[in-house]
């Protein structure tokens, strides 16, 4: 195996994304100089105290939430594309967001129709991300259990679709019942959003961040070895079932949690690992599970650079950007290299 | 001391599912499979060689009996034990085709490796060597999809090769494949048989089976039985192999001829 590229990407990545990260911090709709941005991220202090709060309170937290949601998610679609054998997997198409979104709207909505004691854990940042992880833990399992009896990844993957719109469907219902309150709470939160996060929450994202890529990266050998087929894994010693689940359990600690924060964020999952892959040229979990972390983060945190407008006052909602900028992307993937391979 | 068997097969039903919704597709199978043996499992199409390569390698649980592999029995063994002493080949390629072959032959050291599978000096040197025997050095750093079906075949025998166990079982390894690499991959196995593995392998090739293998084990009617080299030509069994209307078989040249 050939290290060499694979340094030279690290080595690039890092700087890149250490790059992305002080210019998003730099912009916004309240126009701070680049000097003082800096000054004020190397603990300094500025003139103007309200930039020190804006970028120290806002914009930070965003950044970093940017981050961990582009690196988590990619990380969850390359882990859902090795396990499901299929380079069409991800974390969206698997119904994994839309479970959570389906955890979360039993939340937010079904505090508002059956009230109780479900109201008060609504407007808790651990509630949501509670219901978001369970349910995208749910649907995960709902759609292994199918799994299991159809050999057919490519029935799976329609299997995936279906409970996607089946959750949809069950959220629609409870939208129409629901007071237009609650209803504009989880609308805004479907849209997609990284700012807003206090310290606390980001604090909260980053364990379950850290969890899960550490989940994962615990079964970067069981990762390489499914890359054979399962019974091929198996010969080789790879408990299948127990590699199943922990993969599964990661996959849903990452993708949930950051669904849970920043609203269902579509396409980063399923992009970022063929991107990185088209770099890097290898299917290697030891090369291609931190590279594609590091490509996550350093897409979003451009997406989030373009979804705030630099120089204007309009802040476009991040799904609507991830998708503008992915579809074409992968779009031309395809016609470029004609197949996607994993 | 008598020879450590390879494996033994005492009263084994293989087939699907459970209790009284299981399908069995051969029971009361009793084999004993020798070390340094070439032995070619015969049948026709869905007669239940996969099922029993599945059950042999831990992809599916016998319905009853067990069965021992190098003297230990093999629901007892752990996993990882199990990969030390069985390594197989599938009639699936691998899922993807954009590993290396060097990176393909590597994961045949996956039971050797640690936590996240790096390879030491001595599994480069497995590696190495299985390459070599392969004839594949000059491929290895090719991906799977830039191979032909003879060279991704050798590349999976190689990955068996590198996991370095006392038995190896593959599974229709000649199909698809032209005669000069269907003679190359028989070569290959009846090499490792005289190397001390013990070599079982599914095919239809016959005729090749007949001329290469140690022991031949058929599978028919429900029940597999091993016959040696010999013994089957003269037992008749292979006459009946077939419905008589369209192939016939002749003892002599060992080979079989259509009924027109």
């Amino acid at each position: 195996m050939n290290t060499k590229p694979a340094f030279r990407f690290f080595f690039l990545g890092a700087l890149l994304c250490l790059l992305c990260l002080v210019l998003n911090v730099s912009l916004g709709s309240v126009a701070i100089p680049f000097k003082d941005t800096l000054q004020i991220l190397s603990g300094g202090e500025t003139a103007t105290s309200s930039w020190d709060y804006i970028v120290l309170n806002y914009r930070l937290p965003k950044a970093l939430t940017a981050l961990m949601v582009g690196s988590g998610l990619a990380i969850a679609g390359l882990l859902m594309q090795t396990l499901f054998r299929n380079p069409l997997a991800g974390p969206f198409v698997l119904g994994i967001s839309s479970g959570a979104s389906l955890g979360v709207a039993l939340l937010v909505l079904g505090a508002g129709i059956f009230g109780g004691s479900i109201a008060g854990l609504a407007f808790k940042s651990w509630g949501i991300v509670a219901a978001a992880s369970v349910g995208s833990f749910l649907v995960l399992l709902a759609v292994m259990a199918v799994s299991t009896r159809v050999k057919d990844t490519m029935a799976i993957l329609i299997i995936g679709l279906m409970f996607g719109s089946l959750t949809a469907a069950v959220v629609a219902v409870m939208a129409y019942f629901s007071p237009a309150e609650d209803l504009q709470r989880y609308v805004f939160w479907s849209f997609g959003s990284l700012g807003g996060n206090s310290w606390n929450s980001i604090g909260i994202l980053a364990l379950f961040f850290g969890l899960g890529s550490l989940l994962s990266v615990a079964n970067i050998k069981a990762l390489n070895a499914l890359l054979l087929g399962p019974q091929y894994a198996q010969s080789i010693g790879v408990h299948l079932k127990r590699a199943t689940l922990w993969i599964l359990l990661a996959t849903c600690i990452l993708a949930g949690a950051i669904t849970a924060f920043a609203g269902p964020i579509a396409f980063v999952g399923l992009a970022v690992p063929h991107l990185t892959r088209l770099f890097l040229n290898t299917s290697d979990h030891r090369i291609l599970l931190p590279a594609v972390g590091l490509s996550g983060a350093i897409l979003m945190l451009i997406c989030d650079s373009i979804a705030q407008l630099p120089y204007s006052e309009l802040t476009l909602p991040i799904n609507a950007v991830t998708s503008l900028f992915g579809a074409p992307v992968v779009i031309w993937l395809l016609v470029r290299k004609r197949k996607l391979l994993f | 001391m008598a020879k450590q068997l390879a494996i033994e097969i005492e009263d084994l039903s293989i087939g699907y599912g459970k209790g009284n919704k299981a399908f069995v597709v051969a029971d009361a199978i009793t084999l004993k499979l020798e070390p340094a043996s070439l032995y070619g499992l015969i049948g026709i199409n869905g007669s239940g060689k996969s099922t029993l390569i599945k059950t042999l390698s831990g992809a599916l649980n016998p319905l009853s009996g067990e069965f021992k592999l190098q003297g230990e029995y093999a629901h007892r063994l752990t996993m990882e034990a199990r990969a030390k002493m069985l390594s197989v080949v599938l009639t699936k390629s691998p899922v993807s085709l954009n590993l290396s072959c060097y990176e393909l032959v590597a994961l045949g050291r996956h039971p050797y490796t640690n936590w996240v599978g790096k390879l030491t000096a001595l599994d480069k040197e497995a590696i190495y060597d299985a390459l070599e025997k392969t004839d594949l050095t000059a491929f290895k750093d090719k991906k799977c999809y830039q191979l032909s079906d003879g060279q991704l075949q050798r590349a999976l025998l190689a990955r068996a090769i590198a996991q370095d166990t006392p038995i190896i079982i593959l599974d229709e390894p000649t199909t698809h494949l032209d005669l000069h690499h269907k003679f190359n991959m028989l070569k290959l196995m009846h090499q490792l048989a005289r190397e001390g593995k013990t070599v079982l392998y599914a095919t239809h090739d016959l005729e090749q089976a007949l001329d290469l293998c140690d022991s031949i084990l058929l599978v028919k009617y429900k029940r597999i039985a091993s016959y040696s080299r010999e013994k089957v030509l003269t037992s008749g069994v292979l006459e009946s192999l077939f419905p008589k209307e369209t192939v016939r078989f002749d003892a002599e040249s060992k080979r079989f001829f259509l009924n027109k």
